[in-house]
């Protein structure tokens, strides 16, 4: 080769060079670029927090920064029916929707499964892990529109804390008992009834009350729900399914509820149940509550929290309510606590009007990694939490009062893109607990010592292990409350009926003089037998049988 | 020598019978107060007292727990000064384009000559008793391109068929000679009613402008169906709703075990919804109360009438 | 041309101020209340909102057949109307009683401070008003307390579970809400009477009472007569906030009105159909009453109140 030749060929291999630099670089950072493309996102919010967060909220910061991504938000304020329905008729959706069964309805959202499947791996391993999941995440017609948000465990439950059902006893009941491990229904009224006799008013002499129910307005379901729990079924929403056929029957009437309504009107003979349970509202009932006055309920935490607060705050822990999973007589095996369940129908789905469905979905994968989760349920490391020599998270008192104050969550937390953006629970895979509460050096330096002792005594480590050490896997078709009838449905239509009646007739028979308890259970099956029950029923019955036929019978 | 006036028996037996109405009326408005004042007051008291304590119950007259707590967490989180800019604007011009307007028709529908009386008055009135429902409605507010806009405040709201009614039954009180006679000197029926109408009515009013302000004061829902996407647009009411909406939906959050209220922090800075309501009423009511007095001496008026000693 | 049509036209040339004053106000009513009402439509619907406005299924009177062979509609009507009469009549006499009451107020601090402080019960949401009323009818409540102290009662009584009680507790509610609120209209009224009447009639030697009966009333009898008509109109709007918060399983038969009828069985369901034919069966109602009531007036010697 000549000088000259020589030169072109290295001018030409070094352009190759630079050109193949540049190639290569465009490969690997390509898809980071489009992928950090800035987009926004219009959202449409239903339920939940409802203030807009703050402009320099730090975590949608952070958002923004590394993923390209700021959120527009419309949050429906006051209630949602009508707001949802002038979305629906106007058909102006934005990009991503929370979900609402309405929008299935109406065809707002498009089909997920076929985007996930190309574009989503983090997001198809997080719900494929158990396949029932994924399969449960599908609508009637076959397709994903919503990604649930909440119960999809990996690495097992770690939940300590017990917001679901139980019969609530109060603490003090138990101590004074010596914390005996009681079972039945009987041991549970014997023990509030020996409490009362002794303590027939609280320290601020305001008058014991032995048993109260919540009958206030959508909270009422706690008056129609026990019988199912008594009788060991698990909460399968207005009725109980027979494991062995397969049999959905409403439980409005049925013996279970009798035996128990019996109960009720016996314990109101002798004075230990709260008459005005039928008569006061919401407010009324946190108020006996916080002051100590209820020996027990059958509720779900999240209902009466709001009470337990003051009490915690002035240490009188005793007074407190714990659960218990009393069932009917000690033949029975109580069916309480249960395996999180994926929420399906909640959670954010993608409107038929999103611009750039393949972007959106990307970003949510891109969120379900392990170092997003962590941010986005705990928070910056250093400034929300720290970590112990062992890697487990824990906070300072000064970072769990933050948590607490809305103002402080308004500038910090995604919380209204986390409240409906899948999530991983349970593990993480350095064994971390997901909630960073459910990290055993957290929650027990959150336990008050009166708790810890309690818990001690019946020699287990959380609220959640009393009611169950190990709750069983769920049966294929669980939960019944998850099947919703249609709108407009003679389905939905007779079950307000029926639950109306209820409402209306179970006062009467619970309050009944004792000789009067069947005359009166007989009027209320009678009013019960004129509305169309039936109609709810075999609504209820062909979807436990679809169900059945999906996943197979029992568990 | 002076002589005393001594009343004849008739005298004072009416002057008797008069000190008796007195203290019996004195006696009933008393009563009346505290009947209307109490619950204003137990709010205001609740408002500034720790919602953990509240709850217990018994809070009544004067407050157990002091705390500005209720307040910093609305004040804080709503962008207040924004929305409260917002709602007065939207008050102020709605309370004055209504007013104006609704005036201007219940004289020209008071006028007895007017061919089209009837009917316009049969539109007007059978109005109010239908109501086509959410969605025509939502519909011609989109076609009137209102949506997201200020003007969705302002413009459904120009004219007001009750209080063209309690306008127009007033404008009736007055002789018709007066207008007659304008009428003969040359005036015409616009002039008439701005310059000898409109300061002859201005007990009415003032009367409609105060239920015009405080209906455009404290709505919301209309910011909820048709500006729910501009912050910018959002009312000191609506914002006062969201924040009621959290702090009820907080208690309800099953599933959010970060926040499992544990420990002596939660109690102090912990908000209930009962807590937020009373401190949202003493907000949304406090400006209406203090302009209120201005308006007030339009139609309470301080003649002596009916009593015979001073 | 006729001499009917030839009046008529110049008739209306004299009131073009007139005309131009009105009409547009009037094109501004039918386009926000009456143009709409094509959405009546709805009530014939099976309406579904995501299939459009063309597209909807036709049903007839289906929704309204519904309703009235629903036992319990009869029974809500009849809770509505017996409500909206017992405020009716409570409102009517003790704003009309209160506004008489305060112009006997000679001190301007005084009058001027009990009307300041009537009207604050407006201004309260009804949930906390209801939350009040809860409290002090509770069996430990105030009302309760004050009844046995005086023997009436030897027990403490549930009054919010006494279904019958349900309408007095309402009206008195509603009463105590809005009396302060309803008396400014009286009051503005009041105002415009002519001060020396009531000079003449202190010459004459007319009393306090007389000329209440004489002076006061008779000028505000128009306003009266016509608040009274509008008010028979919305007979069946006797409302829902009080009936929703107050009414429990236990008084349900009594306190369950037609709105809250409608938002259980109609909205509540997502069923804008049924919520829609309540919503005609309510105009049409009023509407009737309205002219009704207008009439009967007019019967009475009022010089045409609409």
């Amino acid at each position: 080769m000549t000088m000259k030749q020589m030169e072109v060929h290295m001018k030409n291999a070094r352009l190759g060079r630079v050109l193949t630099v540049i190639a290569i670089a465009m490969v690997l950072v390509g898809p980071a670029i489009a992928q950090n493309n800035p987009i926004t996102i219009t959202a449409y919010v239903s339920g939940g927090s409802s203030v807009q967060p703050a402009d320099d909220n730090k975590i949608y910061k952070l958002i923004q920064d590394k993923l390209g991504v700021t959120f527009k938000w419309d949050i429906v304020v006051g209630n949602s029916t009508q707001k949802t329905g002038v979305l629906i008729a106007s058909q102006d959706y934005p990009d991503i929707m929370s979900g609402d069964t309405r929008l299935i309805d109406a065809e707002a959202y498009i089909p997920l499964e076929d985007l996930i499947q190309k574009y989503a791996p983090n997001l198809k391993k997080h719900y494929s892990d158990d396949p029932s999941v994924w399969e449960k995440m599908k609508a009637k017609d076959g397709h994903i529109y919503i990604l649930p948000n909440f119960g999809v465990i990996h690495n097992g439950p770690s939940d300590t804390a017990y917001w679901g059902a139980a019969m609530w006893i109060q603490k003090a009941v138990m101590k004074e008992a010596g914390y005996p491990k009681i079972k039945t229904i009987d041991e549970y009224f014997k023990l509030i009834a020996d409490y009362k006799a002794k303590h027939p008013t609280t320290e601020d002499g305001k008058p014991t009350i032995g048993f109260s129910i919540l009958t206030y307005d959508w909270h009422a379901f706690t008056l129609i729900n026990p019988p199912q729990f008594l009788a060991g079924y698990p909460n399968d929403g207005n009725g109980v399914v027979d494991p062995k056929t397969g049999k959905y029957s409403v439980h409005l009437g049925l013996d279970i509820a009798k035996r128990w309504y019996k109960l009720l009107n016996a314990i109101n003979a002798k004075g230990l149940l709260d008459r005005d349970s039928f008569i006061d509202n919401y407010d009324q009932y946190l108020s006996k509550l916080a002051n100590g006055q209820i020996l027990g309920v059958h509720d779900q935490l999240w209902q009466f929290n709001d009470s337990q607060t003051p009490l915690q705050a002035q240490k009188k822990i005793l007074q407190t309510m714990m659960p218990l999973p009393i069932v009917f007589d000690s033949s029975i095996v109580p069916h309480y606590r249960d395996r999180p369940l994926p929420n399906i129908n909640n959670g954010w789905g993608i409107s038929v009007k999103a611009k750039d469905p393949v972007r959106i979905i990307k970003f949510f994968d891109a969120q379900m990694t392990e170092e997003w989760q962590k941010t986005l349920a705990w928070g910056i490391k250093g400034e929300d939490y720290l970590l112990d020599p062992k890697g487990q998270p824990y906070r300072t008192p000064e970072m769990r009062k933050a948590q607490l104050d809305p103002n402080w969550a308004q500038k910090n937390q995604a919380a209204i893109w986390n409240a409906n953006a899948p999530k991983l629970e349970g593990h993480f895979s350095d064994g971390s607990a997901t909630g960073i509460a459910n990290n055993s050096i957290e929650y027990q330096s959150t336990l008050d010592p009166t708790d810890q002792a309690i818990l001690k005594t019946y020699g287990v480590a959380s609220w959640s292990e009393l009611m169950d050490k190990s709750p069983p896997p769920n049966p294929s078709w669980y939960p019944g409350w998850q099947l919703t009838p249609p709108d407009g449905s003679p389905a939905q239509f007779a079950w307000k009926k029926a639950n109306d009646t209820a409402q209306k007739f179970l006062p009467k028979v619970i309050l009944a003089k004792p000789k009067d308890f069947d005359k009166r259970w007989k009027e209320y099956l009678d009013a019960l037998a004129k509305t169309n029950v039936q109609a709810y029923q075999d609504f209820m019955q062909s979807g436990i049988d679809e169900r059945i036929a999906k996943f197979g019978k029992k568990k | 020598m002076t002589s005393s006036y001594i009343p004849s028996a008739k005298e004072s037996s009416a002057a008797n019978k008069d000190l008796v109405f007195k203290t019996l009326l004195f006696l009933f408005l008393l009563v009346l107060v505290i009947v209307t004042l109490y619950p204003f007051w137990n709010t205001i008291i609740i408002s500034i007292n720790q919602a953990s304590d509240t709850l217990k119950g018994g809070v009544y007259l004067w407050p157990r727990a002091t705390t500005l707590a209720n307040y910093q967490s609305v004040w804080i989180s709503a962008d207040i000064p924004h929305a409260f800019l917002v709602s007065v604007s939207r008050t102020v011009l709605v309370t004055i384009l209504q007013v104006f307007i609704t005036a201007m028709l219940a004289y020209t529908l008071s006028r007895k000559e007017f061919i089209f009386r009837k009917l316009f008055t049969y539109i007007v009135i059978i109005s109010m008793y239908v109501n086509a429902g959410l969605f025509p409605g939502y519909f011609l507010i989109r076609s009137l391109g209102l949506i997201n806009s200020f003007w969705v405040y302002i413009v459904p709201g120009l004219m007001g068929a009750f209080n063209f009614i309690v306008i127009r039954t007033y404008i009736r009180t007055i002789p018709e000679s007066i207008a007659e006679s304008a009428k003969m000197d040359g005036a015409g029926d616009f002039k008439i009613f701005i310059s000898l109408i409109i300061p002859l009515i201005t007990p009415v009013l003032a009367t409609v402008a105060l239920f015009v302000a405080v209906a455009a004061w404290n709505s919301w829902f209309d910011t909820v169906l048709y500006a729910s996407q501009r912050p910018k647009l959002f009312t000191l009411q609506y914002q006062l709703m969201a924040l009621l909406q959290s702090s009820m939906n907080q208690s309800r959050s099953m599933a959010d075990i970060n926040s499992a209220a544990q420990g002596a922090n939660a109690a102090g800075s912990m908000v209930t919804p009962v807590s937020i309501r009373a401190a949202i009423t003493v907000i949304a009511a406090t400006p209406i109360l203090v302009i209120y007095p201005f308006l007030q001496r339009y139609f309470v008026v301080g003649l002596s009438v009916g009593s015979v000693t001073e | 041309m006729s001499r009917a049509k030839k009046s008529i036209w110049s008739k209306a040339a004299g009131q073009k101020q007139l005309i131009m004053m009105a009409l547009p106000i009037i094109l501004y009513v039918v386009l926000f209340t009456y143009v709409p009402l094509w959405g009546w439509s709805i009530a014939f619907q099976n309406f579904k909102p995501q299939k459009g406005l063309f597209g909807q299924e036709w049903v007839g009177f289906k929704w309204f057949s519904m309703l009235f062979s629903d036992d319990a509609f009869f029974q809500v009507m009849r809770n509505t109307l017996a409500m909206s009469i017992i405020n009716l009549v409570l409102g009517f006499t003790t704003s009309i009683g209160l506004a008489l009451l305060l112009n006997e107020v000679r001190t301007i601090f005084l009058k001027r401070f009990v009307q300041t402080v009537s009207y604050l019960p407006h201004f309260l949401s009804m949930v906390i008003v209801a939350g009040l009323v809860q409290n002090m009818l509770a069996s430990d409540g105030v009302f309760n307390l004050i009844l046995l102290k005086a023997g009436f009662i030897n027990e403490p009584v549930q009054w919010l579970g006494k279904p019958e009680a349900f309408w007095w507790i309402a009206g008195f509610t509603n009463v105590w809400k809005e009396l302060g609120w309803t008396t400014i209209i009286y009051l503005a009224a009041i105002s415009s009477i002519d001060p020396h009447l009531y000079e003449a009639a202190d010459i004459d030697g007319c009393g306090r009472f007389q000329k209440m009966r004489h002076i006061t009333l008779p000028s505000i009898k128009p306003t009266i007569v016509i608040l009274l008509i509008i008010s028979i109109g919305y007979i069946l709007e006797s409302g829902f906030e009080i009936q929703y918060l107050l009414g429990n399983g236990m008084n349900q038969e009594y306190s369950q009105s037609i709105d809250i009828y409608v938002v259980n069985y109609g909205l509540g369901l997502n069923n804008y159909s049924l919520a829609t034919a309540a919503g005609i069966f309510k105009s049409v109602v009023s509407v009737t009453l309205l002219f009704g009531a207008n009439m009967i007036a007019k019967k009475f010697g009022e010089d045409k109140p609409l």
